[in-house]
């Protein structure tokens, strides 16, 4: 064992609370069953699906429905790692709008919430350090702030709020943006749970016949977040996201990408008839394509917009290469029509 | 029962806080101990440890969350317990696999007890953790802190298990960069 790898293990004790809260409920690590009895969440585990019939509608459609990745996305504040000092190769950060496109109350509201976490943390955290106290220390400040309050309880559970300030900044931007907040949260809902509040039909139809579907978290209005495995005939295995976000809420995460430049870009329509588009970041054919200035690798990007609800698709970033070909394999999956549930 | 009302147990000097704590939090800190003991005894001797231990902080701590004050202290009773050990028997479990694997982030000709306060160490490390994306810090912290094998932290994460090891060297080599950096 090499020096110091003991002390590096016993430093790690330090890790922050809420770092550490989210991972025990990520790895499901308070659940009480034996570990060896958890099963991975296998969406797809055949052949996927073979029938294109986008051939049949190229064409005149294109323009109806047709999203340039530019018109989801949103500068942040954020630049390379957050809590690391930016590298001069550090790349700009993106939020991909949840709802709508860049110019919505929504994405608008969404990004300047987010800039206003990272640099507000940024900035207390470093207070913080140079009073010689550790960097989370000021979330200690404001004790138990939000308990017997259930929009306090919902902006720190929710929207991750940190103490009163950051939550009176959250609801200052809502009310500028005319928006409201999401008031509850379920995780990991039953399915009869989520297709209760969320309203919509079956719309997971793996080749494989196992329709349940992976819900992570599902609001009060049938917004949700889906994360599950897909994984092809070749055994290959990607984790995807799959987003419903409705208009008039302020939305309660975003994703961030980098380099947007590298995607390619393209409509389809799939099985069900769904005209979508479609963002591929690929190394394809060459997995030995991976840099250090491209930390995260392949990644695919789906938008399907309906009448007050937009539907993402997310799959990766994977090291695993992501042809063309797998991307249009993949938005087979999901009738993201009926995913809008409009 | 809720970790408040579990807490309120506890500044009552009420022997239930244990009763409640055990049913509540026993399989996850049992979890944390037999991931770093790998031995079904001294797992029981830890996980009681622990108990005691949150009577004793209890009153006056009043922590948010039990699981993660919980889990802070069975990490580091079972740690203590391992580094009494004879070296020898450091050899259950995940724990030299993880220690092997940390050695990839120490700087070369690099003393961290002498270069760096342990308090130092463990804010750069806080920073360097949060700092990570968040699927990437889930899987960090499940092999360095929970001490999870390969195999677990893959079916608990929903990676493969090449797939989380391509991360673990990815953030290994991450904080071997952060380290020497900061130093």
């Amino acid at each position: 064992m090499k020096k110091g790898a003991w002390t590096l293990l016993r430093a790690m004790s330090a890790a922050a609370e809420a770092d550490l809260l989210d991972a025990e409920k990520a790895l499901g690590l308070l659940d009480a069953r034996p570990a060896a009895i958890l099963r991975r969440r296998k969406i797809l585990r055949t052949a996927l699906l073979a029938a294109i019939l986008s051939a049949l509608f190229v064409g005149t459609a294109y323009a109806a429905w047709r999203i340039e990745l530019g018109q989801k996305l949103l500068p942040s504040a954020v630049v390379g790692e957050i809590g690391v000092p930016p590298t001069e190769t550090a790349e700009q950060k993106y939020y991909l709008t949840d709802y709508g496109f860049t110019d919505s109350p929504e994405a608008r509201a969404s990004q300047e919430m987010w800039d206003y976490y990272w640099s507000y943390t940024e900035r207390r955290g470093q207070e913080c350090l140079d009073w010689g106290l550790s960097y989370y220390d000021w979330l200690e400040e404001d004790g138990d702030w939000y308990t017997g309050d259930p929009e306090l309880e919902a902006l720190h559970t929710i929207y991750q709020a940190q103490n009163r300030e950051m939550a009176e900044k959250f609801l200052e931007i809502r009310d500028r943006y005319g928006l409201k907040l999401h008031s509850q949260e379920i995780v990991s809902p039953s399915q009869e749970e989520f297709y209760a509040l969320s309203g919509v039909e079956p719309f997971c139809f793996p080749p494989s016949g196992d329709e349940t579907v992976p819900c992570k978290r599902i609001y009060e209005d049938g917004s949700f977040i889906l994360e599950g495995t897909l994984e092809t005939e070749d055994q290959r295995q990607f984790l995807f996201s799959l987003t419903r976000s409705l208009s008039g809420v302020l939305p309660a995460a975003s994703l961030m990408i980098e380099n947007p430049e590298g995607y390619e870009q393209w409509e389809t329509v799939n099985r069900f008839g769904n005209g979508l588009s479609l963002a591929l970041r690929s190394r394809y054919p060459d997995p030995g394509a991976l840099t250090d200035n491209v930390p995260e690798v392949d990644r695919l990007l789906i938008f399907f917009e309906g009448e007050g609800v937009s539907v993402t698709l997310t799959v990766g970033p994977t090291l695993e290469c992501l042809s063309r070909e797998d991307a249009e394999t993949l938005a087979d999956c999901f009738d993201f029509e009926a995913a809008c549930g409009k | 029962m809720d970790d408040a009302g579990i807490v309120d147990l506890y500044w009552q000097r009420s022997e239930r806080a244990i009763e409640e704590t055990e049913r509540k939090y026993g399989p996850y800190c049992r979890t944390i101990a037999y991931n770093i003991l790998h031995d079904a005894e001294d797992t029981e001797e830890c996980v009681d440890d622990t108990w005691m231990g949150a009577w004793s902080s209890m009153p006056d701590k009043r922590p948010a969350r039990l699981s993660a004050f919980l889990g802070r202290i069975t990490r580091n009773l079972a740690l203590n317990q391992i580094a009494r050990q004879n070296s020898r028997r450091r050899g259950g479990g995940e724990l030299p696999l993880a220690l092997e694997e940390l050695g990839d982030c120490v700087p070369a000709a690099f003393d961290l007890e002498e270069e760096l306060e342990a308090k130092e160490l463990a804010e750069k490390l806080q920073r360097f953790i949060s700092g990570l994306p968040r699927t990437q810090r889930r899987v960090f912290l499940g092999r360095y802190y929970y001490l999870l094998s390969i195999e677990e932290l893959a079916a608990r994460s929903g990676f493969s298990r090449s797939k989380v090891k391509s991360m673990l060297f990815r953030m290994r080599q991450k904080l071997l960069a952060y380290l020497e950096v900061s130093a």
